[in-house]
């Protein structure tokens, strides 16, 4: 079992999250023009806004004022740090090495594909665009990168992707992009076969 | 009501009404029962369907998957020894012990034919408390509505927050996201940074896929596929449980609904905490506390019949007052607008064949649940070798299909992206993320009905606070932040229990 601990900053970050996320709402509220006329009871419509912004900076500050009383008195419990010593059983070093790696990388790499996937959908329509997603974000999650994976990834994406485009692009008629002439080669088909 | 009664079978009396309910529960049963998948993610996965479906096979599809789910995860916590979901974690308890002496069978039998019965009284307490609160809701002024909502939310952020100003911050959050775009008073457009694709405001569904869908396959990503041992020898003969068993598990059985019915009208939690509490009362009102845990059914009939009747309960304040209580009725929520349905205490009356209609979904849901589980289990065990890394990417392209397709624009896929890295940092940060949700939903509500009340009064407040129904509801808020904390005691109590039994097992 991993003994080690790191001291729990937690509540802090929260702390400092929560203000400047309600800052960066006051911000936005800020020149707001209201088209009705000024009365009695009559609220402008940034005053609600910006009163909940003003309320939750001060939930903000109360939260790190929470958290440095009770890490004064060291009532805040240490980081936990995920034991995963058990699901390794039988695996060789290299490989928990392989697992550490991959379970680090994985959220931002995430983030970055599903980033340059809604980038590059306009752009070159839906077909391309999500057959390269699924195969590259199935690799990732396999963490598996031999070349026999390699290809059976290519092979589930190549089907998921025209399963989805033909289901719910074509028949469905959603409007996903339809730029590339893969996209409107598979309309095409689809509406010479289904009228 | 008979009449509407059969207003609503004939809405439901279609092939693909009855096919959607059927393929709804399937799907509902494998997502519940494969550990990392749920209910709402089988929800989301179907959204873009929903949209081109008639309205009432869409809602036959999703009252499947709501059905489904809640009961799928008990084979895998009686068979695996890991909950399939949140809600059958109580199930795990009771129902793997029992699989580890032998009785997988009568585990399996119990934990579905309670399920079943779960669902009955979860029915029971939609179907003749629905009306009634609409009816009341109905006549409430501007202010009652704006108490209401704040009611909902205190009761949201006291429930589902260990820590209270961290409820209180992100519930803040989802009220400023919904406050962003015109406002319903006076049609100012604010704290759109000039990009018109807000003006409209932020649409839920997008919103909702991205805290909750991108989160959840961030999440299981981390976890890898695991290796599982399977309980394979199990033989199921009737239910696998005696007449005189059923007898002596009937009181247990009905307070086990009441309290799951109960738990689920309450906004912000759902059968993850109704399956627990349920199981806490059952054993401390036993006349045998010490064979709980031990594989004793009484503990598998009180989890599996209050995680299914919080079903019915949850849906109360949607149909009624046009609130949600969990994610998964706010999916709902966002599917009915989508087909044109303005929630809120007026669909009773003015589409009540269609909420008829539901209700016979619902039933029928049921039944299939039972057939599909009783005669499937051998094909739903081999399902929970479903390779996650393959699922969880294409989950991901059909809900940003979904999300697209709500308003026929990238756009919202962009939406889905911001409130998934939001999503992600609350749940690094240990926020909880009902607050969110709820306040997102909640925010044109109570602003608008303040505002016109303030108008009403002009600027007076008294008059917001002196009515009947403000009254009830404003006393009912300080309630909610007084009982709270017990009932989330008796759920925390029900799982370090359990877990001091399993340490001195394990010692033994």
């Amino acid at each position: 079992m991993d003994n080690k601990q790191r001291k729990n900053y937690t509540d802090l970050i929260s702390g400092l999250v929560v203000m400047a996320l309600a800052a960066f709402f006051y911000w936005t509220t800020i020149g707001t023009k209201s088209f009705m006329k000024a009365g009695r009871g009559r609220l402008a419509p940034d005053a609600i806004p910006k009163a909940v912004a003003i309320a939750m900076f001060v939930l903000g500050i109360i939260i790190i004022v929470k958290w440095i009383i009770s890490s004064s008195r060291g009532k805040v419990p240490p980081l936990e740090i995920v034991d995963d010593s058990e699901d390794c059983v039988g695996m060789t070093e290299a490989q928990i090495r392989n697992r550490h790696l991959f379970q680090k990388i994985t959220m931002p790499l995430t983030l970055l594909l599903i980033l340059l996937y809604l980038i590059a959908m306009p752009r070159i329509g839906f077909t391309i665009s999500t057959f390269c997603f699924l195969t590259l974000q199935i690799t990732l999650l396999s963490a598996d990168l031999s070349a026999k994976s390699w290809l059976k990834n290519l092979l589930i994406a190549l089907i998921a992707t025209l399963v989805i485009y033909i289901i719910f692009g074509c028949a469905f008629g959603l409007a996903v992009p339809k730029v590339s002439p893969v996209d409107l080669g598979l309309g095409y088909l689809y509406r010479s076969v289904f009228g | 009501m008979l009449q509407l009664f059969a207003q609503g079978f004939q809405q439901m009396a279609s092939w693909l009404n009855i096919a959607m309910v059927a393929f709804g529960v399937f799907l509902g049963v494998v997502f519940g029962c494969v550990p990392g998948l749920n209910g709402n993610t089988a929800l989301v996965l179907v959204l873009p369907l929903s949209y081109k479906l008639p309205r009432m096979a869409a809602f036959a599809l999703i009252m499947g998957i709501y059905i489904g789910s809640c009961s799928g995860g008990l084979i895998s916590a009686i068979l695996l020894n890991i909950p399939g979901a949140a809600s059958n974690v109580a199930t795990q308890f009771d129902g793997a012990p029992m699989a580890r002496k032998g009785e997988a069978g009568k585990a399996l039998g119990t934990g579905i034919f309670y399920s079943f019965l779960g669902s009955i009284i979860g029915f029971i307490a939609l179907f003749f408390l629905s009306g009634p609160v609409a009816s009341i809701a109905i006549n409430f002024g501007k202010a009652d509505y704006f108490w209401m909502a704040f009611f909902a939310l205190t009761m949201v952020i006291s429930l589902s927050s260990k820590n209270l100003w961290k409820g209180l911050a992100v519930a803040c959050l989802g009220l400023l996201c919904s406050f962003i775009g015109a406002s319903e008073v006076d049609g100012t457009t604010r704290m759109t940074l000039g990009i018109h694709a807000l003006d409209a405001g932020i649409n839920l569904i997008p919103a909702l896929i991205g805290i909750y869908a991108v989160g959840e396959l961030i999440n299981a990503s981390k976890s890898f596929d695991k290796k599982v041992k399977i309980e394979t020898n199990y033989k199921i003969k009737g239910f696998g449980f005696s007449w005189l068993e059923f007898k002596e598990q009937f009181v247990n059985m009905l307070t086990s609904g009441v309290v799951g019915a109960f738990i689920g009208i309450l906004p912000g939690i759902g059968g993850m905490t109704a399956n627990l509490v349920a199981y806490s009362v059952s054993k401390s009102t036993s006349k045998h506390p010490e064979k709980y845990g031990k594989g004793y059914m009484g503990g598998l009939v009180a989890s599996e019949t209050a995680n299914n009747a919080c079903v019915g309960g949850a849906m109360i304040p949607l149909f009624a007052l046009g609130i949600p209580g969990d994610t998964f009725t706010a999916v709902m929520l966002g599917v009915m607008m989508v087909h044109g349905l303005q929630p809120g205490p007026l669909v009773m009356t003015k589409n009540a064949d269609f909420i008829y209609g539901i209700f016979v979904a619902l039933m029928l849901a049921n039944i299939f649940c039972v057939i599909l589980q009783y005669f499937g289990i051998k094909l739903f065990v081999r399902m929970l070798a479903v390779p996650k890394h393959i699922l969880l990417p294409i989950i991901m392209v059909l809900s940003l299909v979904g999300a697209i397709a709500v308003n026929n624009r990238i756009f919202d896929a962009w939406i889905v992206l911001i409130f998934g890295i939001v999503g992600i940092v609350m749940n690094k940060l240990e926020f909880p993320i009902t607050p969110i949700i709820l306040g997102f939903i909640l925010g044109p509500l109570a602003e608008t009905n303040l505002r016109r009340a303030l108008m009403v009064s002009k600027g007076a407040f008294l008059p917001l606070i002196s009515n009947t129904p403000s009254i009830i509801l404003i006393s009912l808020s300080v309630l909610s932040l007084i009982l709270a904390p017990r009932l989330l005691k008796r759920e925390a109590k029900a799982q370090a229990e359990q877990e001091a039994l399993e340490t001195s097992n394990s010692a033994e």
